[in-house]
């Protein structure tokens, strides 16, 4: 049987499906009213992700999604986008909003194969200052303000 | 008729406010960006750009919202004709007869006659939700929990069976956003499931991080890893209104097309993208010359871009009247009611009728604004294909986050997102559809409300959910539903097997 990203993620479902039912298992049953309590959802829904997960893992024949190989730009910029993802929200509170801000649109514009250093620059700042105005001015939204706050 | 009319007058008086008009409009200019820009569609907008209406009263804000969802149909059609992608996934239809009009130089046309074939079934659309909403309002009111149940287990049950590549990964990923739905304070006794002892998800997972993070930065994901770069088409377009002929060719297809598209929109689950296909094969099949579909049949272009503005009102629909939506971009303006605290229901055209009539009315004035905005600047939508995505995609992560930490300035929901933004990445890559998701996660807790509700009124009697008419109907419909692909494949197998065994 070829293992294929479909078959995996049906197992990984699978997987989930039966961690749920074990953890919702804990859960009292009945109400005092009467009908079911706190746990017949989750384990309902748990074993019925698992059967699916399961079922697809399964299957007798892999179907025709598009997997082609990555290159090696892709892998590039698919990389570059999940790493300024992750540290983004790492730092976003410590370093503040207009600091992480800029040098998150740096990454990913660096990512996405853009050279010229001043538009990158421009288009950081400018895009950072410019969010901030909407949020934090006119939404009145309180963003972190980090190394460059009071 | 004359409450009908009467309230109408009230929604007009509403959507008239300068304010609702300016957001109309706002909504429907930004709808038709987003539906020009490849590679960002109605759900991830309405998404991002919910943190940015917490600050209106709801009114204006769906309004507006509902300005970018039909908006981005319009939008999506330019794209379609002019550089064979469609703008969105409504818009996939469209290429086929639209791209090759474009190409024997009759770009023009096939662009005027998506504005006015939009125009034209949203304006039906709309006329049809007018009508309907009031009696589908009143059969709503005698719904118990066991109605509710079935109704929103069907929902979920067509979403997940019709967006996906298979009934079975719909399924998985719609039963999963259940299971996500369950995720903290048990709705009736207050005991805590999957908390894992972190405060934050006591109060359940927040449904807008997980929207934008399987949306949004599931989509800038998916685009990164494609390709950035683009190309960059030159036309000149000239004389946007169709000719007499063109008028002839339609006259049938339009009315058609406008009630598909509405019919389809209404049914939980089915949304534009579905209503445009069908609308487009129903219209080959009708037509005296079905060969010449593909070829640039003006026709080809009118149906799906009639049936897809038409089944954006029609998705209003189960929205307003029954709190239930059928569409991911539904599911998300639902959310929005909720954060604005807003029951969504039939109560809510009585409660809170400003709203739903000013919204209605903003429609008839949002296709207006449409076609008046799209025919004169149809050139500049299209050099606004020349943004280069590598600008674009850093923005639309950027307003990812800030729209997400803005909802309650908590880092934990930052995670959310990005976990389920990977989670999305992933799930899309291998065919598995993620707005069942979302739906299920809205849909969780007021459906384990209504099961259990229905199960304490009969004592724990399951024969409730038969033994009410319309409950035991909406709940064959779904077991028929999740049946019928089983039975099509055991007969398909059975058909194969003597042929396997031959050779």
């Amino acid at each position: 049987m070829k293992l294929d990203g479909t078959r995996i993620t049906g197992a990984v479902a699978a997987l989930v499906g039966l961690l749920a039912v074990v953890e919702a298992s804990r859960l009292a049953e009945d109400t005092l009213t009467g009908g079911p309590g706190p746990r017949f959802l989750p384990v309902s829904l748990g074993l019925l992700v698992a059967v699916l997960g399961g079922t697809i893992a399964l299957r007798p024949a892999p179907d025709r999604t598009r997997e082609t190989p990555a290159g090696a730009g892709a892998v590039l910029r698919i990389g570059g986008t999940l790493a300024a993802l992750v540290l983004y929200a790492l730092v976003f509170e410590r370093l503040g909003y207009l600091v992480s801000t800029s040098a998150f649109v740096v990454v990913l514009m660096a990512a996405y194969g853009e050279r010229r250093w001043p538009v990158v620059l421009a288009v950081a700042i400018g895009g950072a200052l410019a969010t901030h105005a909407v949020f934090a001015r006119w939404l009145g939204v309180p963003l972190p303000p980090g190394l460059l706050g009071p | 008729m004359t409450d009908v009319l009467q309230n109408l007058g009230m929604g007009f008086a509403v959507a008239l406010a300068p304010v609702n008009l300016l957001y109309c409009f706002v909504g429907v200019l930004v709808g038709t960006v987003i539906g020009v820009l490849p590679g960002i569609g109605p759900v991830t907008t309405v998404a991002i750009l919910l943190p940015l209406t917490f600050g209106m009263n709801p009114t204006s804000a769906l309004i507006m919202l509902a300005g970018i969802y039909y908006g981005s149909q319009y939008g999506g059609s330019t794209t379609a004709i002019l550089i064979n992608t469609p703008g969105e996934s409504a818009s996939v239809m469209t290429t086929l007869d639209g791209y090759q009009m474009a190409r024997a130089g009759r770009a023009g046309p096939a662009l005027g006659m998506a504005a006015i074939a939009s125009f034209i079934a949203g304006t039906v659309g709309v006329v049809l939700l007018m009508l309907l909403a009031r009696p589908l309002v009143a059969v709503a009111l005698s719904f118990g929990p066991a109605e509710y149940f079935a109704l929103m287990l069907l929902a979920l049950c067509t979403l997940g069976g019709l967006v996906g590549e298979s009934v079975a990964k719909g399924l998985l990923t719609g039963a999963f956003g259940l299971l996500l739905g369950t995720i903290g304070s048990d709705p009736l006794t207050g005991a805590s499931r999957f908390t894992f002892g972190i405060p934050s998800l006591l109060d359940g997972l927040e449904f807008l991080p997980v929207a934008i993070g399987l949306f949004a930065v599931a989509e800038v994901l998916t685009t990164a890893e494609r390709s950035v770069a683009q190309q960059v088409y030159e036309t000149r377009i000239t004389g946007l209104l169709p000719t007499r002929e063109d008028w002839r060719a339609c006259r049938a297809t339009l009315p058609r097309a406008s009630v598909l598209g509405f019919v389809v929109g209404v049914l939980p689950g089915a949304g534009s993208t579905l209503a445009s296909i069908l609308a487009y094969l129903v219209e080959k099949r009708a037509s005296r010359h079905p060969e010449r579909f593909g070829t640039g049949v003006i026709e080809g272009v009118a149906a799906p871009e009639a049936a897809n503005n038409a089944a954006s009102a029609g998705a209003m629909v189960p929205l307003l009247t029954l709190g239930v939506p059928g569409s991911g971009t539904t599911a998300v303006m639902l959310g929005a009611l909720m954060l604005w605290g807003l029951r969504p229901g039939p109560l809510l055209f009585e409660k809170n009728a400003d709203l739903v009539w000013g919204l209605i009315a903003s429609m008839y004035l949002g296709n207006v604004m449409l076609l008046v905005l799209n025919l004169p600047l149809i050139g500049l939508w299209v050099r606004l294909l020349r943004v280069p995505t590598r600008v674009l995609l850093p923005f639309i992560l950027l307003f990812s986050f800030t729209g997400t930490y803005a909802v309650s300035a908590n880092v934990f929901d930052l995670y959310v997102m990005v976990v389920f933004g990977i989670l999305g990445y992933l799930l899309q890559r291998h065919g598995f559809p993620v707005a069942p998701i979302v739906l299920g996660l809205i849909l969780g807790p007021m459906l384990e409300t209504h099961l259990r509700r229905a199960l304490i009124l009969s004592r724990g009697d399951w024969s409730v959910f038969v033994e009410r008419p319309i409950a035991a109907t909406l709940l064959a419909a779904v077991v028929l539903y999740l049946a019928l692909p089983i039975a099509l494949w055991a007969w398909k197998r059975a058909r194969r097997q003597p042929r396997g065994a031959r050779a």
